[in-house]
Protein backbone atom coordinates (compact mmCIF):
# COMPACT_ATOMS: atom_id res chain seq x y z
CA UNK A 1 0.00 0.00 0.00
CA UNK A 2 2.34 2.06 1.16
CA UNK A 3 4.47 1.73 -2.08
CA UNK A 4 1.72 2.30 -4.31
CA UNK A 5 0.94 5.46 -3.29
CA UNK A 6 4.81 6.68 -3.19
CA UNK A 7 4.47 5.54 -6.96
CA UNK A 8 1.73 7.76 -7.56
CA UNK A 9 2.79 10.90 -5.76
CA UNK A 10 6.51 10.44 -7.54
CA UNK A 11 5.24 13.10 -10.33
CA UNK A 12 6.95 16.32 -11.22
CA UNK A 13 4.91 18.84 -9.31
CA UNK A 14 4.88 16.63 -6.36
CA UNK A 15 8.47 15.82 -6.17
CA UNK A 16 9.97 17.61 -3.22
CA UNK A 17 12.31 20.38 -3.62
CA UNK A 18 16.01 19.33 -4.09
CA UNK A 19 16.97 22.32 -1.63
CA UNK A 20 15.60 20.35 1.39
CA UNK A 21 18.21 18.13 3.03
CA UNK A 22 16.92 14.28 2.23
CA UNK A 23 17.66 11.76 4.95
CA UNK A 24 15.80 8.50 4.14
CA UNK A 25 15.62 6.63 7.49
CA UNK A 26 13.44 3.97 6.01
CA UNK A 27 14.39 1.12 3.61
CA UNK A 28 11.06 1.69 1.54
CA UNK A 29 10.31 4.90 0.10
CA UNK A 30 8.31 6.69 3.42
CA UNK A 31 10.64 9.81 2.80
CA UNK A 32 8.50 10.99 -0.29
CA UNK A 33 5.38 10.79 1.26
CA UNK A 34 6.74 12.82 4.05
CA UNK A 35 8.39 15.18 1.83
CA UNK A 36 5.27 15.99 -0.18
CA UNK A 37 5.04 19.89 -0.34
CA UNK A 38 1.00 20.31 -1.70
CA UNK A 39 -1.25 20.92 1.95
CA UNK A 40 -4.15 19.92 -0.48
CA UNK A 41 -2.48 16.99 -1.49
CA UNK A 42 -1.51 16.07 2.20
CA UNK A 43 -5.08 16.55 3.02
CA UNK A 44 -6.51 14.57 0.11
CA UNK A 45 -3.96 11.56 0.62
CA UNK A 46 -4.60 11.37 4.27
CA UNK A 47 -0.87 12.24 4.69
CA UNK A 48 -1.10 15.32 6.94
CA UNK A 49 0.74 13.26 9.60
CA UNK A 50 4.32 13.25 10.72
CA UNK A 51 5.01 10.13 11.34
CA UNK A 52 8.26 10.47 13.50
CA UNK A 53 5.92 13.18 16.30
CA UNK A 54 3.25 10.46 16.64
CA UNK A 55 5.97 7.96 17.02
CA UNK A 56 7.79 10.42 19.48
CA UNK A 57 4.47 10.86 21.55
CA UNK A 58 3.65 7.11 21.86
CA UNK A 59 7.08 7.00 23.33
CA UNK A 60 6.12 9.33 26.28
CA UNK A 61 4.02 6.73 27.31
CA UNK A 62 4.77 3.55 25.89
CA UNK A 63 8.03 1.61 25.80
CA UNK A 64 8.08 0.10 22.57
CA UNK A 65 10.18 -2.56 21.74
CA UNK A 66 10.33 -2.84 18.32
CA UNK A 67 12.07 -0.67 15.67
CA UNK A 68 11.12 2.81 14.65
CA UNK A 69 10.43 1.60 10.77
CA UNK A 70 7.88 -1.75 11.98
CA UNK A 71 6.03 0.82 14.16
CA UNK A 72 5.54 3.40 11.85
CA UNK A 73 5.10 0.98 9.06
CA UNK A 74 2.25 -0.05 11.13
CA UNK A 75 0.66 3.07 11.75
CA UNK A 76 0.80 4.03 8.35
CA UNK A 77 -1.10 0.71 7.72
CA UNK A 78 -3.61 1.35 10.02
CA UNK A 79 -3.86 4.54 11.22
CA UNK A 80 -6.48 4.49 13.37
CA UNK A 81 -3.93 2.54 15.91
CA UNK A 82 -1.98 6.04 17.09
CA UNK A 83 -5.34 7.60 18.18
CA UNK A 84 -6.43 4.48 20.00
CA UNK A 85 -3.30 4.08 21.30
CA UNK A 86 -2.78 7.91 22.55
CA UNK A 87 -6.82 7.66 23.94
CA UNK A 88 -5.54 4.42 25.87
CA UNK A 89 -3.16 5.72 28.26
CA UNK A 90 -5.56 7.69 30.71
CA UNK A 91 -8.00 4.07 31.16
CA UNK A 92 -4.73 2.51 31.44
CA UNK A 93 -3.11 4.56 34.12
CA UNK A 94 -6.59 4.83 35.98
CA UNK A 95 -7.14 1.45 36.67
CA UNK A 96 -3.01 -0.08 36.94
CA UNK A 97 -1.69 3.21 38.00
CA UNK A 98 0.39 6.76 36.68
CA UNK A 99 3.65 4.96 37.32
CA UNK A 100 3.87 2.05 35.13
CA UNK A 101 5.74 0.50 32.52
CA UNK A 102 3.75 -0.36 29.35
CA UNK A 103 5.12 -2.46 26.83
CA UNK A 104 4.39 -2.17 22.99
CA UNK A 105 5.62 -5.28 20.74
CA UNK A 106 4.71 -6.58 17.55
CA UNK A 107 3.72 -10.04 17.42
CA UNK A 108 4.24 -12.10 14.34
CA UNK A 109 3.03 -15.17 12.88
CA UNK A 110 2.90 -16.55 9.77
CA UNK A 111 -0.26 -15.36 8.74
CA UNK A 112 -0.96 -12.31 11.13
CA UNK A 113 0.40 -9.50 13.30
CA UNK A 114 -0.65 -8.05 16.48
CA UNK A 115 0.56 -5.46 18.52
CA UNK A 116 0.62 -6.46 22.17
CA UNK A 117 0.35 -4.01 24.96
CA UNK A 118 1.33 -5.40 28.19
CA UNK A 119 1.79 -3.33 31.31
CA UNK A 120 4.48 -4.37 33.54
CA UNK A 121 3.50 -5.43 37.31
CA UNK A 122 5.49 -6.37 40.23
CA UNK A 123 4.42 -10.01 41.34
CA UNK A 124 3.53 -8.31 44.41
CA UNK A 125 1.13 -6.36 42.96
CA UNK A 126 -1.91 -5.43 44.97
CA UNK A 127 -4.95 -6.31 43.91
CA UNK A 128 -6.02 -8.89 41.29
CA UNK A 129 -4.48 -8.24 37.97
CA UNK A 130 -7.02 -10.17 35.92
CA UNK A 131 -9.68 -7.89 37.34
CA UNK A 132 -7.87 -4.77 37.21
CA UNK A 133 -7.55 -5.88 33.58
CA UNK A 134 -11.59 -6.44 33.03
CA UNK A 135 -12.00 -2.97 34.47
CA UNK A 136 -9.88 -1.76 31.86
CA UNK A 137 -12.19 -3.37 29.39
CA UNK A 138 -15.56 -2.58 30.62
CA UNK A 139 -14.57 1.32 31.00
CA UNK A 140 -12.59 1.72 27.46
CA UNK A 141 -11.41 -1.19 25.32
CA UNK A 142 -14.96 -2.74 24.76
CA UNK A 143 -16.46 0.15 23.64
CA UNK A 144 -13.23 0.91 21.51
CA UNK A 145 -11.76 -2.06 20.14
CA UNK A 146 -13.67 -2.25 17.02
CA UNK A 147 -11.53 0.21 16.01
CA UNK A 148 -8.43 -1.79 15.96
CA UNK A 149 -9.29 -4.36 12.99
CA UNK A 150 -8.10 -6.88 15.33
CA UNK A 151 -4.79 -5.61 16.01
CA UNK A 152 -4.25 -4.50 19.37
CA UNK A 153 -4.29 -6.93 22.48
CA UNK A 154 -4.23 -5.25 25.92
CA UNK A 155 -2.67 -7.56 28.63
CA UNK A 156 -0.59 -7.65 32.00
CA UNK A 157 2.99 -9.47 32.90
CA UNK A 158 3.66 -10.37 36.00
CA UNK A 159 7.45 -9.59 36.50
CA UNK A 160 8.22 -13.28 37.44
CA UNK A 161 9.60 -13.42 34.43
CA UNK A 162 12.88 -16.30 34.22
CA UNK B 1 -17.62 -39.85 16.42
CA UNK B 2 -16.30 -35.71 15.88
CA UNK B 3 -13.44 -35.28 18.04
CA UNK B 4 -14.63 -33.00 21.25
CA UNK B 5 -11.86 -30.13 20.60
CA UNK B 6 -12.43 -29.23 24.53
CA UNK B 7 -10.12 -32.56 24.79
CA UNK B 8 -7.57 -30.07 24.23
CA UNK B 9 -8.40 -28.35 27.02
CA UNK B 10 -8.18 -30.96 29.48
CA UNK B 11 -4.78 -31.90 28.01
CA UNK B 12 -3.33 -28.32 28.78
CA UNK B 13 -5.26 -28.18 32.14
CA UNK B 14 -3.84 -31.91 33.36
CA UNK B 15 -0.22 -30.29 32.47
CA UNK B 16 -0.58 -26.84 34.16
CA UNK B 17 1.87 -27.64 36.72
CA UNK B 18 4.57 -29.16 34.70
CA UNK B 19 7.07 -26.28 34.80
CA UNK B 20 8.92 -27.31 31.67
CA UNK B 21 8.52 -24.30 29.13
CA UNK B 22 7.91 -26.60 26.59
CA UNK B 23 5.05 -27.84 27.84
CA UNK B 24 3.68 -24.44 28.66
CA UNK B 25 4.00 -23.64 25.47
CA UNK B 26 2.18 -26.63 24.10
CA UNK B 27 -0.43 -26.17 26.82
CA UNK B 28 -0.71 -22.32 25.46
CA UNK B 29 -1.54 -23.65 21.81
CA UNK B 30 -4.14 -26.43 22.98
CA UNK B 31 -6.17 -23.78 25.03
CA UNK B 32 -6.06 -21.58 22.13
CA UNK B 33 -7.31 -23.99 20.08
CA UNK B 34 -10.01 -25.35 21.83
CA UNK B 35 -10.95 -21.85 22.42
CA UNK B 36 -10.55 -21.28 18.37
CA UNK B 37 -12.83 -23.35 17.72
CA UNK B 38 -15.24 -23.27 20.09
CA UNK B 39 -15.65 -19.03 18.98
CA UNK B 40 -15.75 -20.41 14.88
CA UNK B 41 -18.95 -22.68 15.84
CA UNK B 42 -20.04 -19.95 17.79
CA UNK B 43 -19.06 -16.93 14.78
CA UNK B 44 -21.21 -20.12 12.10
CA UNK B 45 -23.94 -20.01 14.41
CA UNK B 46 -24.14 -15.95 13.76
CA UNK B 47 -23.40 -16.63 10.07
CA UNK B 48 -19.53 -16.00 10.47
CA UNK B 49 -18.18 -16.13 6.49
CA UNK B 50 -14.75 -17.64 6.29
CA UNK B 51 -12.19 -15.41 4.91
CA UNK B 52 -10.28 -16.58 2.22
CA UNK B 53 -7.11 -16.11 4.22
CA UNK B 54 -6.19 -16.14 7.96
CA UNK B 55 -9.37 -16.49 10.38
CA UNK B 56 -7.50 -16.35 13.52
CA UNK B 57 -7.36 -12.28 13.89
CA UNK B 58 -10.22 -11.44 11.30
CA UNK B 59 -12.50 -13.60 13.97
CA UNK B 60 -12.13 -12.10 16.70
CA UNK B 61 -11.70 -8.70 15.45
CA UNK B 62 -15.23 -9.63 13.78
CA UNK B 63 -16.65 -10.70 17.46
CA UNK B 64 -15.14 -7.07 18.59
CA UNK B 65 -17.19 -5.68 16.11
CA UNK B 66 -20.50 -6.53 17.56
CA UNK B 67 -22.64 -4.50 20.00
CA UNK B 68 -23.73 -7.36 22.26
CA UNK B 69 -21.30 -6.94 25.05
CA UNK B 70 -20.79 -10.61 25.60
CA UNK B 71 -20.25 -10.87 22.23
CA UNK B 72 -17.28 -8.37 22.24
CA UNK B 73 -15.96 -9.75 25.19
CA UNK B 74 -15.59 -13.47 23.47
CA UNK B 75 -13.41 -11.05 20.69
CA UNK B 76 -11.41 -9.45 23.43
CA UNK B 77 -10.90 -12.83 25.53
CA UNK B 78 -10.17 -14.96 22.34
CA UNK B 79 -7.60 -12.09 21.34
CA UNK B 80 -5.33 -12.09 24.49
CA UNK B 81 -5.36 -16.25 24.38
CA UNK B 82 -4.64 -15.98 20.78
CA UNK B 83 -1.59 -13.56 21.37
CA UNK B 84 -0.23 -16.26 24.22
CA UNK B 85 -0.28 -18.59 21.40
CA UNK B 86 1.86 -16.65 18.86
CA UNK B 87 4.36 -15.82 21.31
CA UNK B 88 4.51 -19.77 22.60
CA UNK B 89 4.67 -21.01 18.45
CA UNK B 90 6.81 -18.09 17.37
CA UNK B 91 8.82 -16.05 20.15
CA UNK B 92 11.94 -17.91 21.55
CA UNK B 93 12.07 -15.16 24.59
CA UNK B 94 10.75 -17.09 27.39
CA UNK B 95 7.52 -16.78 27.98
CA UNK B 96 6.80 -13.71 30.38
CA UNK B 97 5.19 -15.80 33.52
CA UNK B 98 5.31 -18.55 35.32
CA UNK B 99 1.33 -18.28 35.43
CA UNK B 100 0.24 -17.60 31.74
CA UNK B 101 -1.16 -21.12 31.91
CA UNK B 102 -3.17 -20.70 34.76
CA UNK B 103 -4.22 -17.48 33.32
CA UNK B 104 -5.09 -18.83 30.25
CA UNK B 105 -6.83 -21.56 31.39
CA UNK B 106 -9.49 -18.99 33.36
CA UNK B 107 -9.74 -17.44 30.38
CA UNK B 108 -10.76 -20.07 28.51
CA UNK B 109 -13.19 -21.18 31.11
CA UNK B 110 -14.62 -17.37 31.31
CA UNK B 111 -14.70 -18.08 27.21
CA UNK B 112 -17.05 -21.10 27.47
CA UNK B 113 -19.49 -20.17 29.98
CA UNK B 114 -19.89 -16.70 27.85
CA UNK B 115 -20.51 -18.91 24.93
CA UNK B 116 -22.62 -20.93 26.67
CA UNK B 117 -24.74 -17.91 28.22
CA UNK B 118 -25.30 -16.62 24.75
CA UNK B 119 -26.14 -20.21 23.37
CA UNK B 120 -28.60 -20.68 26.39
CA UNK B 121 -27.04 -23.75 27.16
CA UNK B 122 -25.66 -25.40 30.47
CA UNK B 123 -21.87 -24.91 30.71
CA UNK B 124 -19.54 -27.51 30.57
CA UNK B 125 -18.32 -28.71 34.05
CA UNK B 126 -15.46 -26.70 35.32
CA UNK B 127 -12.16 -28.15 35.52
CA UNK B 128 -10.72 -28.70 38.87
CA UNK B 129 -8.86 -25.52 40.03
Amino acid sequence: MVNQLATAFDTPQYRPSREKPVINIFPFPLHKLAMCSSPLLEKQAGFARNWISELDSLQQHYLILDSDHTIIKILQEEPNLYELLMEAVKPLEDVFGTSRIIQIRVQLADEDYMLRVAVQLPSNFEGEPEHKLNSFHEAWWLDNCHRSGGTLVFDYELRDAI
Amino acid sequence: MQFDWREFLIVAHESRNDPRESVRRTCLGRIYYYVYHLGLSKAQLLNWQDPKQSSHKALWSWFQGYSDPDIKKLGVLGSRIYSSRIDSDYRAHPLSSLMIVSKRLRNAREFELLVAKSNGQTPPTALTP
